[in-house]
């Protein structure tokens, strides 16, 4: 009745659409926290660990033993900046016990991020279109999805997937990624999202506020993930179309996701306040 | 011996995709590293040698990445299947042939993955810098997949002939 050739044809098709359907229904539950992934990571990610560490003692060795001209003038400097820092140091104390004082005086609770816990990068994404990184912390060491990850520097992301020994981040840059945050001299609210490029998008900015190049968008709190005043990125560029109830804004994170190696894993707090250490 | 060198193959493979690539300029963009490898299997290996492979490859791929798990599970499939479709027709040592058919399997992917990124947050689309990635990957697999085949090629004969003698001793 049909011919070979027909059937395949037919075949070929019922299977590009099974894929098509199969994928859509899993991608709406794109990180499950079961599944044959979990153990790809767990065979892999040791291995990751092992090459990123000898490959940083490789630098190490090379920055202190090979470049030693250039660090007896970088010493001299260093000397200078630190004499500098010094006094800032002493500027920023006085703030804080200031700071301190007013803030025992509101009777504000004090949430001190105790448990928080420090991981090394260990892989990233093997594509360039998701912006994920692997971390040598998982489940026994209490990390659970969901989790806010930081660094000195600024939001890093949240916990996707944990294992045994290694969880993924999700990194702010990548598309799926939504933080709640909002510009610190205007108090501007939006969300952060991955925009490609190395940088985030602002979105759902109400026109009405003044944003400028250079102001510093911290997170708002209102997610429930992150805590309140972490430091997002600033501002980089602001569009305000003729039409429209919201601005364009683009947002230069403030870590350089290139150059990521240590992070900070947050407990998961549902209350909002300010990070203290 | 073949699926340990294939293991062992896949694992360096993603290894250097996550660990040593990242940190260096000129290689940021690069391909996935995978890809010249699951062509190698599609034109020279059984269908089913090769398929569960692929599959397995993607399964690794899928868990490492940020896409939804099957992405490449599915790409890496249909890579293969293309691959053994081609090479009934096509000369599979030309190394013409090989860099068009690494670069088109990359397109692929990239393809795949784009519009994955695009149907999953509709109101952001597709990178600004989509078609500068893609061209710089497709160049790169053009230029060193067959390499990296060829180089699979040499040790898989090695492996044959060492079973072959083996199984002679024996």
């Amino acid at each position: 009745m049909f011919s070979r050739k027909s059937a395949m044809i037919v075949g070929l098709l019922i299977l590009v659409a099974a894929n098509i359907i199969a994928l859509s229904i899993i991608g709406k539950k794109p990180y499950p926290s079961y599944g044959l992934g979990r153990i790809a990571i767990t065979c892999v990610a040791p291995f990751q660990r092992l090459i990123v560490r000898t490959t940083k003692g490789m630098k190490d060795i090379w920055h202190h033993y090979f470049f030693l001209v250039s660090v007896a003038h970088e010493n001299d400097q260093l000397r200078k900046e630190l004499q500098l820092a010094r006094q800032e140091s002493i500027t920023c104390r006085e703030i804080r016990l200031a700071n301190q004082r007013l803030r025992n005086l509101l009777a504000l609770s004090k949430k001190v991020a105790d448990n928080s816990l420090a991981a090394e990068v260990v892989g990233k994404d093997p594509s360039p279109w998701f912006k994920t990184v692997l971390v040598d912390k998982g489940g026994r060491d209490g990390v659970v999805k969901g989790m806010p990850v930081i660094s000195p520097a600024g939001v890093v992301g949240v916990i996707i997937q944990v294992t045994g020994g290694f969880s993924k981040v999700m990194l702010i840059t990548d598309p799926n990624s939504a933080v709640d945050a909002l510009v610190q001299a205007t108090r501007a609210r939006g969300i952060i999202k991955g925009g490609g490029e190395g940088m985030c998008l602002f979105k759902y900015v109400l026109r009405k506020h003044d944003i400028r190049e250079g102001q510093i968008v911290v997170t708002s709190g209102m997610d429930g993930v992150f805590p309140k005043g972490l430091l997002v990125g600033k501002v980089n560029s602001v569009i305000k179309k003729p039409a429209g109830i919201f601005q364009q804004v683009s947002v230069e994170p403030a870590v350089d996701f290139e150059k990521l190696e240590e992070v900070i894993i947050l407990p998961v707090s549902r209350q909002q306040g300010d990070v203290r250490k | 011996m073949t699926y340990v060198f294939y293991c062992v193959v896949c694992l360096l493979m993603v290894l250097v995709k996550t660990t040593l690539v990242p940190g260096q300029v000129v290689f940021e963009t690069f391909y996935d590293l995978l890809i010249p490898f699951i062509v190698y299997l599609g034109l020279n290996r059984r269908r089913r040698e090769g398929i569960p492979l692929a599959l397995f490859f993607g399964l690794v791929m899928d868990s490492l990445s940020g896409g939804a798990p099957g992405l490449y599970v599915s790409i890496y499939f249909w890579i293969i299947m293309a691959m053994g479709g081609l090479s009934q027709y096509l000369h599979a040592g030309n190394w013409v042939f090989t860099s068009l058919a690494i670069g088109s399997a990359v397109a692929f992917e990239i393809v795949v993955l784009l519009f994955y990124v695009a149907a999953a947050n509709p109101d952001m689309g597709i990178p600004s810098n989509a078609s500068q990635i893609a061209f710089i990957q497709i160049a790169w697999a053009m230029l060193t997949g067959p390499l990296l085949m060829y180089f699979i090629g040499a040790v898989q004969r090695r492996i044959d002939a060492m079973r072959r003698e083996a199984a002679e001793v024996n």
